[in-house]
C-alpha cells in the first residue's frame, strides 16, 4: 500500500502545481488566443513577492493565504496595465509577433527579479502548523502537499463554476469563440480581454505563492513549471481547462510512479507519455473550446 | 492605415522592450576600470580573460567569482601590480553553456588575450580546453569539478586551481569514517549526470577504504538516489531514502536544486530521522537560503575564511569581501578566483614573461602562496594539492538564523589520487 | 414632425487606394423602412460597417439621433441602440438556440445593469428567463428552442440572429441581405416577420436587398448605390421610373427587370 501510496500523493502535489500554472495559461489562451510566454515570469513574481511580505516568519494560515491572494491581485493589475498597452497592439498580427513580445516581456521580468532580489537563492517558511508531516495509511505525508492539492482542486472547481455555470461565463465563452458577434450583442469584448489577461496572471501569481514554500526561490524558476505547464495545456486541449486539470493528473501521476519504477530513465515518462497521448489525439484530450470537462 | 499605425506601434514596442533588457541585464559586457589599484599605471597593462557564468542558474557562482578576482586585481594593483604592470580583467558571461562559453573564449582569444580563470560549469571546461591548446592559451578553471579534465581530456594548456572529487570526497568520507563510525548504512540522492555519478563514485570509494580501516566496520550502501536534472520535486527520492533505512546521506545536488531538496525534506523529519547528511559542495548557498530552516550537516568547500584567520592574505581578502559588499560570508568560490590570479602573478614573475608557454612552464610544479594556506601545482597533471575544507552548519535563533560550529581541514598531499594524465580516473 | 434617426454626411472610406464610398449622404426618419439597392461591390456592406461601427470612415460624419459617432466603437454603438444582422449570419455555432439567446438578452441585462451579482451569477437574472421566451414567439423558434445552432437550417440561423439584435432592443435595425439564399417561402416568411416586428416594434430598418419583389413590398423609401455613389435616394415609384437608376442597371439581367 505504502509503495503506491506515496508516488500517489507526490503525483498528485506536482500535478497540482503544475496546474495552478497552466490554469492560467488556458484560460488566456483559449478567450485570447495567444500563449502568453511570460506566464512563468509572473508566477516567479508570484513567489518572490509573496517572500517579499512574509520573509522568514511562519504565518497563520490565514494569513498566508491573504498575503498570497494579495500579491496576485497586485500583480493582475499590473498584468491589466499590461495587456492595455503593450499585450493588445498585437492582436490584429501575425503570431510571432506576440511571441516575440511576450518573450521579451519574460525576458525583462527576469532581469529586474535578478537586479531586484539579486542571485542569492531563497527559501520560504510553511504557514504554521502546516509545515510538517501528517501520517495517512500508516505513511507520513507532507502536509502542505495537501494544501497544494486542496489548492488545485479548488481553482479547478472555481474555474469550472465561473466558465461553465455562470452567465458571465457565457458571455466569456461566447466572447472566445466569436468576439465580432459578441460586439455586435453590445457586449466591450476589449474589456473582456484585459480582464481575463489579468485573471491568468492572478492565477500565475497565486500559483507561485502557494507553491513558493514547496521549493528553492531563485531567478531562474519562470521555467520551472512552464515546460510541463505548456505540456499539460497542449494535452489537454488548447483553452481546455478541464483538459489540463485532467492531463495534469495523468502526466504528473505518470512522472511520479515513472521515477520510483523506471530509475534507469529519469525524467522521460512525463514526455514518454505525452507523446503517446498526443499521437492518439492529435489535438488534445478534449476539443479546444474554451470549457471544462 | 490603422494597421500600419499597428505595426509601427508593435515594432516601437519591441524595440523598447529589448533595449531595457540589453541595458538592464548589462551582465554582458563588463570591464574592470583601469584605474582600480593605484600603484599600477602607466605601463602597459597585462590582460586576463575571466569566463564565468553570470546569469541562469549558476549565476550565484558567477558573480562570487568576479568578486573574489576583482579583489585580487585590486589588491595585486595596490602593490605595484604584475612585473610593474597593471592588472585588467576582461570579465564575460559563459551562462554555464559550452557553446556560449568556447564563443566568448574565441572573442578574447582573437583580441590577443592568452591567459584565463573562471568556469564553473565542467561541461564548459571541457569544450573551453581543447580551444585552449588549439589557439595556445591557458586556462585555470575555478570550480570545475569533472576527473575527465585532469584525466582522460587533460592537455598542457588546462589547469585546476580548485581540490578535484577524488580529494573532496575522501576527505568527506574520511570525516565521516572519524566522526560517525556506527553509521553504517549510506545513501545518497544525486544529480542524474556526470558531476553526480562522480561525486558520488568517489565517494563510494571514500566510505568503502575508510570505514573498515577507521571504524572498523563494514559498510552498506542501502539506497542510491538519481534525480533527473532540473528536477521539481524529490519527495520520492527523499522518501526512498527514508525507507532504506539509511542513517548517512550524501547528495551533490548544487545551487537551487539542493535548496529544493532540503526544503522538501524537512517535513519527513527527514534530519531527524537520520544521523549524519553531507553536501558536496554547496558553499553557504543553502544556509544563506534556508536561514533558521537550516538542518545542521557537513559541507565540502574551497575555502572557508575562519579556518585561515591567522594568515594575512585571507583575512585581507576577508575583510575587502565584507566591506565591499556588505556580506559576512564570502564563498569559497571567492578564494579559488583569487587564488588563481596568485597563481598566475607567481609564474608569471618566475617565468619573467607572459607568454602561454612560459607560463605553463612556470605554472607546473609552482608553490605559491593563497588564502588557504601553499597550493602546489602538480606538474603532471595540473591538478592543485592543496588544504580541503569542511564545514559543519547548524540553525541558531539570531539572524542570520545559522552559523558555522566546527570545521575541519585535510592536507591534500594525503588525499590526492597518483596523476594519470591521458587515462581515466581509476577508484580501487 | 419628422424624426431624424440617422444621417450620413459625405462619407469618404478608402480601402488602401480603393474608394468604397465617395461623398454619401442620406438621412433616415423614425420608422421607416430604407431598403438600400445596387450592384455587387457598390458599398452597401461598406456603408453599413460605417454605421455599425465594425469600420471607421476617413471622411463625412455618422450622425444618430443627433449625436456624432463617427468614431465611437462598434459595441457602444450597439448599446446605443443600433442593431445589425449580417449577410452571412453571425450565431454561436456550440450553443443552443436558447443558450444564444441566453447569452444575447443577458449581454443586454449586464450593459443595462439589470444583472445583480452574486443572485445572478449562477442563474440568469429573471429578466434574461422571461424574456427568452417572448422573443422566440416574436421570432418563430419556440419549437427549435434546444436544438444546436450548427444544425439549423440557414433561414433559421438568420431568425435567430435577428432575435439576438433585438434582445438588444434597437432603435435602428441594419439588415445586411436578409433574404439571401432562401428559397421563395422563406422569403416570404421573412418579409412577413420583418413587416410584423416593424410594426410591433415601431424602430427603423435599413437593409439592403437584391430580390426587387421584397424590395417594393418593404419600402418606405429606396436609396441607389453605384460604386460608393448615392445615385438616387427616394420614393419606390420614383426610383422606378429614375433615368439615372434605369441607366446604371442598363444590360443587367435578373432582378432589375422590373425596369425594362
Amino acid at each position: 500500500m505504502e509503495t503506491l501510496f506515496l508516488p500517489l500523493v507526490n503525483g498528485l502535489t506536482w500535478a497540482m502545481m503544475v496546474f495552478l500554472v497552466a490554469s492560467g495559461l488556458s484560460l488566456v489562451f483559449g478567450v485570447l488566443k495567444i500563449l502568453n510566454f511570460a506566464h512563468g515570469g509572473f508566477f516567479m513574481l508570484g513567489v518572490y513577492l509573496t517572500y517579499t511580505f512574509i520573509r522568514n516568519h511562519a504565518l497563520s494560515p490565514l494569513k498566508f493565504f491573504l498575503i498570497v491572494f494579495l500579491c496576485g491581485i497586485i500583480l493582475a493589475i499590473i498584468g491589466a496595465i499590461l495587456e492595455r498597452l503593450i499585450i493588445r497592439r498585437f492582436y490584429q498580427l501575425d503570431e510571432a509577433y506576440m511571441l516575440i513580445a511576450t518573450y521579451a516581456l519574460l525576458l525583462v521580468i527576469e532581469g529586474s527579479v535578478e537586479g531586484i532580489w539579486g542571485l542569492q537563492f531563497l527559501a520560504l517558511p510553511s504557514p504554521k502548523g502546516l509545515g510538517g508531516g501528517t501520517e495517512i495509511f500508516n505513511t507520513i505525508i507532507p502536509s502542505y502537499s495537501l494544501v497544494i492539492i486542496a489548492a488545485g482542486v479548488a481553482v479547478a472547481v472555481l474555474l469550472n463554476l465561473l466558465i461553465n455555470r455562470s452567465p458571465a461565463g457565457k458571455i466569456i465563452r461566447a466572447a472566445a469563440g466569436d468576439p465580432d458577434m459578441t460586439s455586435a450583442l453590445g457586449i466591450n469584448v476589449p474589456i473582456i480581454y484585459t480582464m481575463i489577461f489579468a485573471f491568468g496572471i492572478f492565477l500565475a501569481a497565486i500559483g507561485g505563492g502557494i507553491g513558493a514554500p514547496n521549493q528553492a526561490i531563485t531567478p531562474t524558476m519562470a521555467s520551472s513549471f512552464i515546460i510541463q505547464a505548456f505540456g499539460v495545456v497542449v494535452v489537454g486541449g488548447l483553452g481546455n481547462i478541464g483538459g489540463a486539470f485532467l492531463a495534469a493528473i495523468i502526466l504528473g501521476l505518470v512522472d511520479s510512479f515513472g521515477t520510483i519504477y523506471l530509475p534507469q530513465i529519469p525524467g522521460i515518462a512525463f514526455y514518454a507519455a505525452m507523446a503517446l497521448i498526443l499521437l492518439v489525439k492529435p489535438h488534445g484530450l478534449f476539443e479546444s473550446s474554451i470549457s471544462t470537462k | 492605415m490603422k494597421r500600419g499605425f499597428s505595426r509601427l506601434l508593435a515594432a516601437l514596442t519591441i524595440s523598447l522592450l529589448v533595449m531595457v533588457l540589453v541595458a538592464g541585464c548589462g551582465g554582458q559586457k563588463k570591464e574592470s576600470a583601469p584605474s582600480e589599484g593605484k600603484k599600477a599605471e602607466g605601463k602597459e597593462p597585462i590582460k586576463f580573460g575571466v569566463i564565468v557564468p553570470l546569469s541562469g542558474s549558476q549565476a550565484i557562482l558567477g558573480e562570487e567569482m568576479e568578486r573574489g578576482a576583482k579583489i585580487a586585481v585590486k589588491q595585486v594593483n595596490d602593490a605595484g601590480g604584475i612585473m610593474g604592470r597593471p592588472v585588467e580583467l576582461v570579465i564575460r558571461d559563459t551562462k554555464a553553456n559550452p557553446d556560449t562559453g568556447v564563443a566568448v573564449a574565441r572573442e578574447l582569444l582573437s583580441q590577443g588575450i592568452n591567459m584565463y580563470f573562471g568556469v564553473a560549469s565542467s561541461a564548459v571546461a571541457l569544450a573551453v580546453s581543447p580551444l585552449m591548446e588549439k589557439e595556445k592559451g591557458v586556462i585555470i578553471t575555478t570550480a570545475a569539478h569533472s576527473d575527465r579534465l585532469t584525466h582522460q581530456n587533460f592537455n598542457k594548456h588546462y589547469f585546476r586551481i580548485t581540490d578535484n572529487p577524488y580529494m573532496r570526497e575522501r576527505a568527506m568520507a574520511k570525516l565521516m569514517a572519524e566522526r560517525y563510525p556506527n553509521t553504517t548504512k549510506w545513501g545518497c540522492i544525486i544529480p542524474d549526470h556526470e558531476y553526480g555519478r562522480s561525486t558520488w563514485d568517489n565517494f563510494e570509494a571514500g566510505l568503502k577504504k575508510y570505514y573498515p580501516e577507521i571504524a572498523k566496520k563494514e559498510l552498506e550502501i542501502v539506497s542510491v538516489q538519481r534525480a533527473p536534472y532540473g528536477a521539481t520535486d524529490y519527495k520520492n527520492f527523499i522518501t526512498a531514502v527514508l525507507n532504506s533505512k539509511a542513517k548517512g546521506v550524501f547528495t551533490s545536488e548544487y545551487g537551487g536544486d539542493a535548496v529544493t531538496m532540503f526544503r522538501q525534506a524537512v517535513p519527513y523529519a527527514f534530519f531527524d530521522k537520520i544521523d549524519v547528511m553531507v553536501d558536496s559542495a554547496n558553499e553557504f548557498l543553502v544556509p544563506k537560503a534556508m536561514g533558521n530552516m537550516t538542518p545542521p550537516h557537513w559541507i565540502g568547500t574551497h575555502w572557508y575564511y575562519e579556518a585561515y584567520k591567522d594568515s594575512p592574505m585571507a583575512k585581507k581578502v576577508y575583510d575587502e569581501y565584507v566591506k565591499e559588499y556588505k556580506d559576512k560570508y564570502p564563498t569559497g568560490w571567492v578564494g579559488e578566483a583569487h587564488s588563481a590570479l596568485m597563481a598566475y602573478k607567481a609564474a608569471i614573475e618566475k617565468a619573467k614573461a607572459t607568454d602561454t608557454d612560459a607560463v605553463i612552464k612556470a605554472l607546473e610544479g609552482l608553490t605559491f602562496d593563497s588564502v588557504s594556506g601553499k597550493r602546489t601545482i602538480r606538474a603532471e597533471d595540473h591538478q592543485t594539492i592543496k588544504d580541503v575544507n569542511i564545514i559543519h552548519v547548524v540553525p541558531v535563533k539570531e539572524e542570520p538564523g545559522w552559523k558555522v560550529d566546527e570545521f575541519k581541514v585535510y592536507k591534500g598531499d594525503d588525499l590526492i589520487e597518483p596523476p594519470s594524465p591521458g587515462k581515466p580516473l581509476k577508484l580501487e | 414632425m419628422s424624426d431624424i434617426v440617422l444621417e450620413i454626411r459625405d462619407i469618404e472610406k478608402y480601402y488602401h487606394q480603393f474608394k468604397a464610398l465617395d461623398g454619401v449622404s442620406l438621412c433616415l426618419e423614425a420608422g421607416e423602412i430604407r431598403v438600400l439597392i445596387g450592384p455587387n461591390g457598390a458599398g452597401k456592406t461598406t456603408l453599413f460597417s460605417v454605421i455599425s461601427g465594425e469600420n471607421l470612415a476617413n471622411e463625412g460624419a455618422v450622425v444618430y439621433r443627433g449625436r456624432d459617432i463617427t468614431r465611437q466603437v462598434s459595441w457602444k454603438r450597439v448599446q446605443m441602440g443600433i442593431g445589425r444582422c449580417f449577410q452571412v449570419a453571425r450565431v454561436f455555432p456550440d450553443m443552443s438556440v436558447e443558450e444564444s439567446l441566453y447569452v444575447a438578452l443577458q449581454a443586454y441585462a449586464g450593459w443595462q445593469k439589470k444583472v445583480r451579482v452574486p443572485r445572478d451569477f449562477f442563474r440568469p437574472p429573471r429578466y434574461v428567463l422571461e424574456k427568452t421566451g417572448a422573443i422566440l414567439d416574436e421570432i418563430g423558434l419556440t419549437d427549435k428552442r434546444n436544438i444546436y445552432v450548427k444544425t439549423l437550417s440557414h433561414g433559421d440561423k438568420k431568425r435567430l440572429e435577428l432575435a439576438m439584435a433585438l434582445a438588444q432592443e434597437p432603435d435602428l435595425l441594419l439588415l445586411d441581405e436578409p433574404t439571401a439564399g432562401m428559397s421563395p417561402e422563406e422569403t416570404r416568411d421573412t418579409v412577413n416577420l420583418i413587416k410584423r416586428l416593424h410594426s410591433n416594434r415601431r424602430f427603423t430598418v435599413f437593409l439592403t436587398e437584391h430580390d426587387m419583389d421584397v424590395v417594393f413590398s418593404l419600402a418606405d423609401n429606396i436609396s441607389v448605390l453605384y460604386y460608393g455613389r448615392l445615385v438616387a435616394s427616394g420614393k419606390p415609384e420614383e426610383i422606378r421610373k429614375d433615368p439615372a437608376v434605369q441607366e446604371v442597371y442598363l444590360g443587367k439581367e435578373g432582378d432589375f427587370d422590373a425596369f425594362s
